[in-house]
């Protein structure tokens, strides 16, 4: 025999190999997801019409852009009655409306009818949203997979070629008497 | 061996010269190409301004790969390999002549294309005469190498026509790349030392492959 | 060249300690190496597609060396190694042409970006894929291997002169480097999950390449059988 044989254990325990590492890889990325938050806490500052800090309490939009100017929000929310001490104020983002953004780096533009709150956006890093994870995890999945079934498509190769081979083998040595 | 190159080469050039079939097809080619780009683009717009050194570069390399198509086609087609390899002369006397073959035809190509282009495009493409002879010159003798060397492996291929670009495509994105980037600062007049940077690269292309093809080409035509 | 067997006490231990690298792996990515402070846990992703590269490259670099060995001694094993590798790296650049884009689509919100590094991935691909459809495309063995190894060393010199001319092309948009780049300012738990994973996507192509050579050499005999009693 030119070939070493492959048995079937072998191709048995390569599939015991890749549904043990499949297992491991739910084990790890099940947990990660539940540690992520949802929520930001966001600080800012408002003024009234004359430029002094505004106090007592307003509405205010908040939109989230992918840019720093123009374009269309991915997300907003409105806010009633924020309470606003000396011009400052604090809210939760995603209270609301709940927010499911990806991008590691985006802009922030609040908005209020009655009080000025400065024109620019602010730029917010963002992260250990949950939606991030799903992409750590297809990334992972992607991986694994892809390797698993190489090495099963070899496996499966091989067992075709060495069965082929015995077939020719046998045909041969009962040709030749 | 010079004389031995010259030989061949004027075989090719002669059986050129009769049948015209390989200069003519890739000129007419090439400005089909150009006239088609032209659809692509909004009529008047002046994308097409910066986008013409690109069309330009893509024009003369899907061209000049239907002509390196032909290169061993005649040869192994009608039995002419065997005879040009048992004649009396290395193997690279054979690439060198066929290199030189390929590089004198897309070249006249190009040299009526590129005025036709001009005025297509609105561009004039004689600002810096001498930079840009020297890019296509460089460009041109780069893709003719790589080309040249796996004409020689496609012919043999079951697909010889798709098997080409294939091979060739990602290969010379080196070239590709600055050939259109070398011309595209010819054509908004910038500095030398611009142009040189990428040209450089090309230059230092041709001579890494120019080494690697005198050496592997033997191993092609082997049999 | 010992012929790989599974009852081979070598390779028993390879694939052993190959599955042992795997789950420690799997944890020092996952559990050990801190979150990236910018970027959260999507970072994590860069632990094996940077080890993915370096396998490309290596398996590359095997198809390279295999190739000029091949012309030279003209002896089949060295073909047989190259196409192996060729394969194997055609699997690790797709990944790598993967999960780059699943990276960067939360971190730079786009899901392709052509920085130099994934330009040139993306280059590697396409001479990996011409490389194999080349194989399939010539009939005469011989011969597929002789042009094949040709294209392979063409292929492998090819790879600098690209990265130098797509780093140039993209110098005018200064692309971001990924978290660290090749280990600077990484946090050392990090830099040791980062470099076990290198170790251990390297036991992982050793691995895959002595058994994708097994196959070939089963394939070739089995060829030759069919070429005996034709």
């Amino acid at each position: 025999m030119i070939c070493d044989k492959i048995s079937e254990e072998e191709v048995i325990s390569q599939m015991k190999k890749s549904v043990i590492l499949a297992i491991f890889a739910l084990v790890f990325a099940v947990p990660l997801q539940a540690q992520v938050a949802r929520l930001v806490h966001f600080q800012g500052t408002v003024m009234d019409s004359t430029g002094n800090a505004f106090a007592g309490s307003t509405d205010l939009t908040f939109s989230i852009y992918g840019r720093p100017r123009s374009g269309q929000p991915f997300w907003s929310e409105t806010h009633d009655n924020v309470q606003v001490t000396d011009g400052t104020y604090s809210v939760l983002l995603g209270s609301k409306n709940p927010l499911k953004l990806s991008f590691y780096e985006y802009f922030l533009e609040v908005s209020s009818d009655h009080v000025a709150t400065g024109e620019r956006r602010v730029m917010i890093v963002g992260s250990g949203y949950n939606f991030r994870l799903w992409f750590l995890f297809s990334a992972y999945t992607v991986v694994w997979l892809a390797l698993f079934l190489y090495i099963f498509s070899i496996s499966r190769r091989q067992k075709r070629i060495i069965s082929e081979l015995e077939i020719l083998a046998e045909v041969k040595g009962s040709a030749r008497p | 061996m010079m004389n031995k190159v010259a030989v061949i080469l004027w075989k090719d050039l002669l059986t050129e010269i009769r049948s015209k079939e390989m200069v003519f097809s890739m000129l007419v080619f090439s400005l089909m190409v150009a006239v088609i780009f032209n659809f692509s683009f909004p009529p008047g717009s002046d994308f097409i301004q910066d986008a013409a050194p690109g069309i330009l570069w893509m024009t003369f390399i899907f061209a000049s790969l239907l002509g390196m198509n032909r290169t061993f086609v005649y040869e192994v087609d009608k039995g002419c390999m065997q005879g040009l390899m048992l004649a009396p002369i290395d193997r690279i006397v054979i690439y060198i002549s066929k290199l030189l073959v390929n590089f004198i035809f897309i070249t006249l190509v190009e040299l009526i294309a590129l005025p036709l282009f001009g005025i297509f495009f609105k561009l004039d493409v004689l600002t810096s005469p001498g930079q840009l002879a020297l890019v296509m010159l460089v460009s041109t003798l780069g893709f003719t190498i790589i080309g040249t060397l796996f004409s020689a492996i496609a012919v043999n291929t079951k697909t010889r026509e798709v098997m080409l670009p294939i091979l060739h495509f990602p290969v010379s994105i080196p070239v590709i790349i600055c050939a259109v980037q070398a011309t595209t600062a010819i054509f908004q007049e910038q500095a030398w030392s611009v142009v040189w940077g990428w040209t450089k690269i090309v230059i230092f292309f041709d001579v890494i492959f120019f080494i690697v093809a005198f050496w592997t080409f033997e191993f092609i035509l082997e049999e | 060249m010992p012929s790989p067997n599974s009852r081979n006490p070598w390779m028993f231990l390879l694939g052993a300690s190959l599955l042992v690298c795997m789950v420690v792996d799997l944890y020092l990515i996952f559990e050990f190496a801190p979150e990236e402070r910018s970027m959260g846990h999507v970072q994590r992703i860069f632990y094996f597609h940077v080890p993915s590269a370096w396998v490309s490259f290596l398996a590359f670099f095997v198809v390279f060396v295999a190739s000029i060995r091949y012309l030279w001694k003209r002896e089949r094993k060295y073909d047989m190694a190259a196409n192996s590798a060729a394969e194997i790296g055609v699997l690790f650049s797709s990944l790598v042409l993967v999960t780059g884009p699943i990276w960067a689509r939360p971190v730079w919100n786009t899901w392709w970006e052509w920085t130099p590094r994934l330009t040139l991935f993306m280059v590697l691909w396409f001479i990996f894929i011409a490389y194999l459809m080349l194989r399939n495309f010539v009939e005469d063995e011989e011969r597929s291997a002789r042009f094949c190894a040709v294209f392979g060393i063409v292929g492998f010199v090819d790879v600098p002169i690209v990265y130098m001319s797509i780093r140039l092309w993209r110098d005018i948009h200064p692309s971001p480097v990924i978290a660290g780049g090749e280990g600077s300012g990484l946090h050392p738990d990090m830099k040791i999950a980062f470099y076990f994973s290198l170790f251990t996507f390297t036991l992982l192509f050793v691995y895959l390449f002595v058994h994708r050579l097994r196959l070939e050499k089963s394939s070739v005999a089995l060829s030759d059988l069919k070429k005996e009693m034709a």
